[in-house]
């Protein structure tokens, strides 16, 4: 038996320390502040007083229509859009796949935060060109009103990531053996079916973890719509992070909006823990 | 002809997604009521001239304040955090230990709970210690680098292990065998690990919106989103360039590493999944 302290110790100190202060400690931290009542410096125990009234708050599920809607009407459209041009940029019909890949994945390097900046403008009243061109053709609309704010976020995270899911989907694709798809030809496929039949089915897990990744993302929208506020009226509780962010730095209200914090916390775990289940083979394999 | 078909919804695809850089590109070079006019040519060379020089005389200088903030929390906490994760990596690769496999999924547990969850209580622990509005409320996080640590792994793992024991027989200690012999051969994971932590933290508005208050340590996109909250108000419109402008410089060091080092930021599920 070897007794001494393992060498491993002298290099895990530090990220460990680090990790115990800055990950592991506030969320204990929360959790002990999530059973204080708190008006102001004051605070007193209420147990899961808060608990209770954030699972019963109107405001706060109902921060839940943006990411639900994002879910089943965004996260398709974009998975489709990437998966529609990686089949494309595989077919090897075109002549510069991986330039066009480049243009696709190029509003990955846009902050969330500038890119809501940016498509607020684009839609906003004073600033857009579509407007003009719109009225030109007798067309008169508000791009910002509240009933098309989801479209337009809608479009802004489609911008975003559909490149980003797009990259990782090609990736895939690039590392299917060539000859799969040329059996395929041989058996007297088209290009269009060996995609449908062949390529698409090899795309099941990707797909599904992209999925999962969007499901996460989605549950924590939060710059976007704070950049669009200082555009147009967006309501403090538009998403999960947007009514934590005000119940806490514009009403004070800092344990209960911990209290929501980790609700939506564990709304999201439990999504992610589909995700680690997911890995976990390959995560073990990984540290023997 | 099927093959234009492809062509055309590629080059619409094209459109779509370059589209916003046309237009933030075409809006630098426009006076504010040249803006309001919404159309999508060009303006004049001096106004794009002029609008740059008003975006860095901003509010005396500030905009070149938050340039440099920037450029400093993402160079020192992307690098610290790397470092962090570059040595875990080689513990949980290179040795074993009690308790590792415990440890490591515990860890990986952790970093399931999403960043809201703790951000509040990781505010109030700040404002305790005298923290808040201060350069390290922004740094100290990056400490903190669990994603990191996995890929780590991942990578020194890749590492054939004959290396070391060969290094081990020469007599190197372990501090040695890290840094002079496994950092070379794991660099390009750490120049990936880098320029994902620097993006990361360039990117991360959430942590400087509730820990900073003071604006000359805001971080640009901050400062960007406080001008952009003035710009509706009456008389304020003049600021339309300066943003326009302002945001245009706060994507181009990430434009310009993108290209730069597109090799190293393409993601990749497959290898660590597969």
């Amino acid at each position: 038996m070897n007794r001494k302290i393992s060498k491993a110790w002298l290099f895990l100190i530090l990220p460990l320390i680090g990790i115990a202060v800055f990950t592991m400690y506030p969320l204990f931290f929360g959790i002990y502040l999530s059973l204080f009542g708190q008006r102001g410096p004051r605070m007193w125990f209420v147990g899961f007083y808060n608990y209770l009234t954030v699972l019963k708050d109107p405001s706060f599920w109902g921060g839940f229509g943006l990411p639900i809607f994002i879910l089943l009407v965004q996260v398709p459209i974009m998975l489709g859009i990437a998966v529609i041009l990686s089949l494309i940029l595989d077919s090897g019909r075109l002549k510069y796949p991986s330039l066009y890949r480049t243009f696709f994945f190029m509003p990955y390097a846009v902050p969330t935060i500038v890119s809501g900046l940016i498509w607020g403008y684009m839609f906003s009243s004073a600033l857009s060109p579509f407007i003009p061109l719109l009225k030109s053709i007798g067309i008169n609309v508000n791009f910002l009103s509240s009933g098309s704010l989801p479209w337009i976020m809608l479009n802004i995270m489609t911008w975003e990531w559909a490149g980003y899911n797009l990259v990782l989907i090609y990736s895939t694709l690039l590392s299917i053996p060539r000859e799969i798809s040329e059996q395929a030809k041989i058996d007297g496929a088209n290009d269009f079916q060996t995609a449908l039949y062949i390529k698409l089915p090899l795309l099941k897990t990707t797909l599904l973890i992209l999925f999962i990744f969007s499901i996460i993302g989605s549950l924590q929208i939060f710059n976007e719509p704070m950049m669009l506020s200082g555009i147009t009226n967006i309501p403090p509780n538009f998403t999960p992070s947007m009514y934590v962010y005000n119940q806490a730095f514009s009403y004070g209200s800092f344990t209960y909006a911990t209290t929501a914090a980790i609700v939506l916390g564990a709304v999201i775990f439990v999504f992610s823990f589909f995700f680690l289940r997911l890995s976990m083979k390959q995560l073990e394999e990984n540290i023997e | 002809m099927r093959k234009i078909g492809l062509i055309v919804i590629v080059i619409i695809a094209s459109v779509y997604f370059l589209f916003p850089f046309y237009w933030m590109i075409e809006s630098m070079t426009k006076s504010t009521s040249q803006l309001f006019l919404g159309t999508l040519s060009f303006g004049s060379l001096p106004q794009f001239i002029e609008n740059i020089s008003k975006t860095f005389s901003y509010s005396d200088g500030i905009y070149g304040t938050w340039f440099l903030n920037s450029l400093f929390y993402s160079f020192i906490g992307g690098f610290i955090g790397t470092f962090m994760a570059s040595l875990g990596g080689f513990a949980f690769s290179r040795y074993r230990f009690l308790g590792k496999r415990v440890l490591f999924i515990l860890i990986l547990g952790f970093s399931m709970v999403p960043g809201v969850a703790g951000i509040i209580p990781l505010f109030e622990m700040f404002k305790n210690v005298g923290l808040l509005n201060t350069y390290w409320a922004i740094i100290f996080p990056a400490l903190s680098n669990i994603f990191g640590i996995y890929l780590m792994t991942l990578y020194w793992n890749q590492v054939p292990q004959d290396i070391f024991d060969a290094a081990k027989i020469d007599g190197a200690n372990d501090v040695r065998i890290f840094f002079q012999i496994g950092f070379p051969l794991v660099f390009s994971a750490f120049v990936t690990l880098f320029l994902l932590g620097f993006i990361g933290i360039w990117n991360n508005y959430f942590l400087a919106l509730i820990m900073l208050n003071s604006s000359d340590k805001f971080p640009l996109i901050l400062g960007l989103s406080n001008i952009n909250s003035l710009v509706g108000l009456p008389g304020q419109s003049g600021l339309y360039p300066v943003i326009i402008t302002g945001s245009f410089f706060s994507i181009l060091p990430l434009i310009l590493i993108f290209f730069a080092f597109q090799k190293f930021l393409t993601p990749k599920l497959v290898g660590a999944i597969k």
